[in-house]
């Protein structure tokens, strides 16, 4: 065993272990980590993107004339009319120009490569097991979705197949849930046992 | 039997004994066999193609909740792209990406490696997609300065680059959101770049359509991935040593789920 002497390895590991507490009872050492953990996690964002906004609108504005960067940051500011109620409608613009451009680039996006492509994807030869899988499983999952007609005879059985199909993947996706979680313990324990005790 | 009470054992002792499963291997690790996976040759292959002196991009796009999870991954191909020689430049989409990048360069810089020369770490770039595909199109044009306050254009690794194509790959490590369906959405798609993913493992059946279409060349798969992406290029590290741990902590819960179905089942047979 080699125990670390970093006082931030230290601070580290106590800080794990007392958020490990909770799984036996809520206690003021777990409440009081977790609210620092929150509280460092605020500090360091805001210490980031005030960064940001010096090296993106401050530095070129003042220092290299980049008189046009006044429109974003005017808008920006403008967000925080909001708080005060006799030019809170002043908010909506900036607002505005936010949501159409976030659905513009969104909808060219999912169009593009989450739909076209992604029906291109599937449009595949049936000439191996996987192929046949991929065809006939979106196509069932499909038919579970298609309320124009009644679950009857072949419907019905089709339907039925893209509910199994539906069931394994979210069998998949609970098993990967699964790993991610033990990966995020093995984090934690390398930690510990490693970084703090050295005994890994 | 009292089939009720193993419906619903204490969550403690199953905590516990989750615990131990992971703890004991870890420090007396048992060598079970680890095998390795298509994908994870696929993502080898093409990283392993690129020449020496050519540039990529790691998007480092988590936060310290899914880092132990995609960390791993970052630092396997690191190890990787340092060995062939190959640049390696940093940008992150989330607020806490950069310091993960200063954690990648940290154990080159002490061997010798040169920060600007073999690598660079761009800092954050807050607004999510739209950010990223700003970021796509105009590298230069986006990020001004780096996360050390270097001028970009000052940075040798950086000549040459105007935007994301001039990368010989782009490997986007995600957490979440912004990451690689914003990447697919906003770059992949308009620039036809050469995108990889490191996945953490929750997103992996998200994101197997993109691979499946080609969107995305290659993905790894949360520490798993790491691990085998470790045991493929032949440098055996931390990930690998955790595999034991994780394939033990999976039987633990195996042999819960069954438990409990068991008794799910002869509980309701006696009522």
């Amino acid at each position: 065993m080699n125990i670390s002497t970093d006082i931030w390895t230290w601070i580290a590991a106590l800080g794990t272990i007392a958020m490990f507490s909770f799984i036996f009872k809520e206690n003021p050492v777990y409440r009081w980590c977790e609210h620092l953990y929150v509280g460092a996690a605020a500090g360091y964002a805001i210490s980031v993107n005030a960064k940001s906004i010096a090296d993106k609108a401050w530095t070129p504005l003042t220092q290299d004339g980049k008189i046009v960067l006044l429109i974003p940051c005017i808008f920006g500011i403008l967000l925080y009319a909001r708080f005060i109620k006799s030019i809170a409608w002043l908010s909506r613009w900036p607002m505005s120009f936010l949501v159409g451009v976030g659905s513009g680039l969104a909808i060219f996006g999912v169009v593009n490569s989450q739909l076209l492509q992604q029906i291109k994807a599937t449009l595949l030869p049936l000439n191996s097991i996987n192929n046949i899988i991929m065809v006939f499983g979106v196509l069932s999952i499909l038919l579970y979705f298609f309320f124009s007609m009644e679950h009857r005879g072949a419907v019905k059985y089709g339907a039925s197949v893209g509910r199994w199909i539906m069931m394994i993947t979210f069998g998949v996706s609970f098993g990967n849930v699964v790993m991610g979680r033990i990966s995020l313990l093995l984090g934690a324990l390398e930690r510990i046992l490693g970084d703090w005790l050295g005994m890994v | 039997m009292d089939w009720k009470k193993l419906q619903n054992i204490d969550r403690r002792i199953i905590y516990i004994l989750l615990i131990l499963a992971t703890a004991v291997p870890m420090i007396r690790p048992l060598a079970i066999p680890l095998s390795t996976g298509p994908s994870v040759h696929k993502f080898y292959q093409i990283m392993d193609a690129i020449p020496a002196g050519e540039k990529v991009l790691f998007s480092l796009d988590y936060a310290p909740s899914g880092a132990p999870d995609v960390h791993p991954q970052a630092l396997a191909v690191m190890k990787h792209m340092m060995n062939k020689g190959v640049g390696v430049v940093f940008i992150s989409f989330w607020e806490a990406g950069p310091m993960f990048g200063e954690q990648l360069i940290r154990a080159y810089e002490e061997q010798g490696y040169e920060y600007g020369v073999h690598f660079a770490n761009l800092g954050y770039v807050p607004g999510g997609e739209s950010a990223i595909k700003r970021f796509g199109e105009d590298v230069a044009g986006q990020v001004s300065r780096d996360f050390r306050n270097n001028p970009v254009s000052s940075l040798p690794i950086m000549q040459g680059i105007k935007d994301t194509r001039d990368f010989a790959a782009v490997i986007c490590f995600s957490a979440g959101n912004p990451g690689v369906q914003e990447w697919v959405r906003q770059v992949q798609g308009p620039l036809g770049i050469n995108l990889l993913a490191g996945a953490v493992t929750v997103s992996v059946p998200q994101y197997m359509p993109y691979v499946d279409a080609g969107q995305v060349k290659a993905m790894l798969a949360g520490l798993r991935g790491a691990a085998e992406y470790e045991t493929v290029s032949g440098n055996p590290g931390p990930s690998v040593a955790k595999m034991d741990a994780q394939s033990l902590g999976h039987l633990i819960i195996i042999a819960f789920i069954i438990v409990g179905n068991i008794a799910f089942f002869m509980d309701k047979k006696k009522q």
